[in-house]
């Protein structure tokens, strides 16, 4: 049986030999702190875990996706663009540059290139009314208009459709 | 559009003298150019793109010089062409 230990201050714990912790070891003290040194490395390790956890749930279905998703869209458009633009720049028929295979994989990205397109069209005005037509199934433009009118009335489109969206502000 | 970029394209132009006087732009065609008008893009069957009135036919090299004989051209018996 261990007894009031004679080197303990507060005369409150017992020693117990058996451990020996030296000499001013109090058994019951050293078993709570380390009891409390075990409870506060758990939940360190439980917060560690959940942060973990909660960081791999938010890529998977939170913000990240979506931003990795339109990233991958921005990037096939931009490439297709400048492959169009660099094969197509000295042809003189629109229906032929239209045919061009960039122009048709830009088209088939379907919805998701409508920003894209409309910001290409604001900042490097170039014949994508085409593509426009073909995604978005409208078409804005007068039969009578010319280039410029052209643009600004898909320009005018996307403003009318996307209140929050200006082609000058989120766009450009 | 750059001089390289030009010759790359036309490789004639390498031996000749040329400058570039504007910038590329989508609103003309080289045809509608040649006629004397920057304002619209020639092409027959397009879209938003004008094709004179009673010209039925575009997109062949019968078509193009009846377009540039009604325009002041005239047909010279030189065989020479040069793609676009």
């Amino acid at each position: 049986m261990p007894g009031r230990d004679s080197s303990c201050k507060t005369e409150k714990h017992y020693w117990s030999e058996n451990r020996g912790r030296g000499p001013y070891d109090c058994a019951d003290v050293w078993d709570r702190a380390r009891e409390r040194t075990r409870r506060e490395l758990g939940r360190r390790h439980l917060k560690a875990r959940y942060d973990s956890a909660s960081r791999i749930v938010e890529t998977i279905a939170g913000r990240k996706r979506p931003q990795s998703e339109a990233a991958r869209v921005e990037l096939i458009f931009n490439q297709n663009v400048a492959r169009w633009k660099s094969e197509t720049l000295h042809w003189s028929s629109i229906q032929k540059m239209i045919s061009h295979p960039s122009y048709l994989r830009i088209i088939g990205i379907g919805k998701p290139v409508i920003p894209l397109l409309i910001r290409e069209l604001h900042n490097n005005p170039d014949h994508w009314f085409a593509a426009l037509e073909a995604v978005t199934g409208e078409n804005p433009v007068p039969p009578t208009a010319n280039f410029p009118q052209a643009v600004a009335a898909w320009v005018e489109w996307w403003e009318r459709n996307n209140d929050s969206r200006r082609v000058t502000g989120t766009l450009s | 559009m750059t001089r390289d970029e030009l010759q790359g394209l036309f490789p004639k132009l390498a031996d000749s003298n040329f400058s570039i006087e504007s910038a590329m732009t989508p609103q003309y065609n080289c045809i509608a150019f040649a006629v004397g008008d920057e304002s619209q893009w020639w092409e027959h069957g397009a879209r938003l793109c004008y094709w004179p009135p009673g010209m039925t036919e575009g997109g062949t090299l019968d078509s193009w010089i009846r377009v540039f004989e009604r325009h002041g051209y005239d047909l010279l018996s030189i065989n020479s062409t040069t793609d676009n």
